[in-house]
């Protein structure tokens, strides 16, 4: 048969009630006082970390101006041949434009040699 | 240092070597304690505390807020070290517990606190403590210690809230045993 839900679980309060608990607590704070670490280590230890970041961040700093330059120049190369490219196109369009197509230019040659 | 302070600094310590050592003055001692009391050596808990911020010192670049704070964040690296070195480490105290006395408990539970009035029950206590399995030690110094939430604790030992409550229980348990019987074996209760 089915059992009750009070008898299919148990309840974890029951083994350790609450009062034990901050009992635990208490004493296991009492015995685990903050242990320091001595100044020297400290001092030295956030010296030599506070250099570490700043030959990070200028190490980062130096990549970021390189990859800027190398974007710039590779950009710039690539804007200036797109830029020839595209002005060559409108230089030669005018041209076609401004030059008849060979057909027409044939039969406007025809008409001013014909005397009708 | 309030949350949203903290979290100004943390931004400004991925570009501010400064703030970054700011960040380290706030929190080295409590990292050197949490070390300390999983090693018991002072040699081992400074290294361990050097290679948690140099670590932390590369890592920060690509720490986001997601809610939790900064301090889970630190923790949790220094947690993934402390069970390195439990893996690698041959010199760190065996699970059983090496007790020259026996404790002198009476044989009902006792007042905890009282059964701390002598020196030499404190130190049994330090004892039972280190000889915990790691991650239960682990448990015993974030809750009690750091006083973090389960939620916190969650994010360091990458478990969930519930698991982690399960797992304070378990550890309550064992050493409320422990304190009960005087027993100085640790493994007998699991």
């Amino acid at each position: 048969m089915f059992k009750r839900s009070s008898e299919r679980y148990v309840v974890i309060q029951d083994y350790v009630p609450l009062h034990e608990q901050h009992a635990i607590e208490r004493a296991v704070v009492t015995v685990l006082t903050p242990v320091r670490p001595s100044d020297g280590f400290v001092d030295q230890l956030g010296y030599d970390l506070t250099e570490e970041a700043r030959k990070q961040y200028e190490a980062r700093q130096r990549y970021v101006s390189k990859a800027l330059r190398i974007f710039g120049f590779v950009g710039g190369g690539l804007a200036s041949v797109i830029g020839g490219i595209a002005i060559w196109l409108l230089v030669h369009r005018d041209d076609r434009v401004a030059r008849p197509s060979r057909p027409q230019a044939r039969a406007q040659r025809q008409a001013a040699v014909s005397p009708g | 240092m309030n949350n949203e302070e903290e979290r100004h600094l943390v931004t400004r310590a991925k570009v501010d070597p400064e703030a970054f050592g700011e960040l380290y003055r706030r929190y080295v001692d409590r990292i050197y304690n949490y070390h300390y009391r999983h090693t018991s050596s002072r040699v081992e808990a400074e290294d361990l505390t050097s290679r948690t911020f140099y670590r932390a010192l590369r890592s920060l670049e690509g720490y986001k807020e997601t809610g939790a704070p900064f301090q889970a964040w630190l923790f949790r690296i220094a947690h993934n070290l402390v069970v390195n070195w439990y893996r690698d480490s041959t010199s760190h105290p065996t699970v059983s517990i090496d007790i020259d006395d026996p404790l002198p408990l009476p044989s009902a539970m006792p007042n905890p606190e009282s059964w701390l009035t002598a020196a030499e029950t404190r130190r049994a206590l330090v004892k039972v403590i280190e000889s915990l399995p790691e991650e239960r030690k682990t448990l015993i110094i974030l809750k009690f210690v750091e006083r973090m939430s389960n939620v916190e604790i969650g994010e360091v030992m990458g478990k969930t809230e519930g698991a982690i409550k399960a797992l304070y229980h378990r550890t309550l348990i064992s050493l409320k045993k422990i304190m009960r019987e005087g027993s100085a074996d640790v493994q007998a209760v699991e």
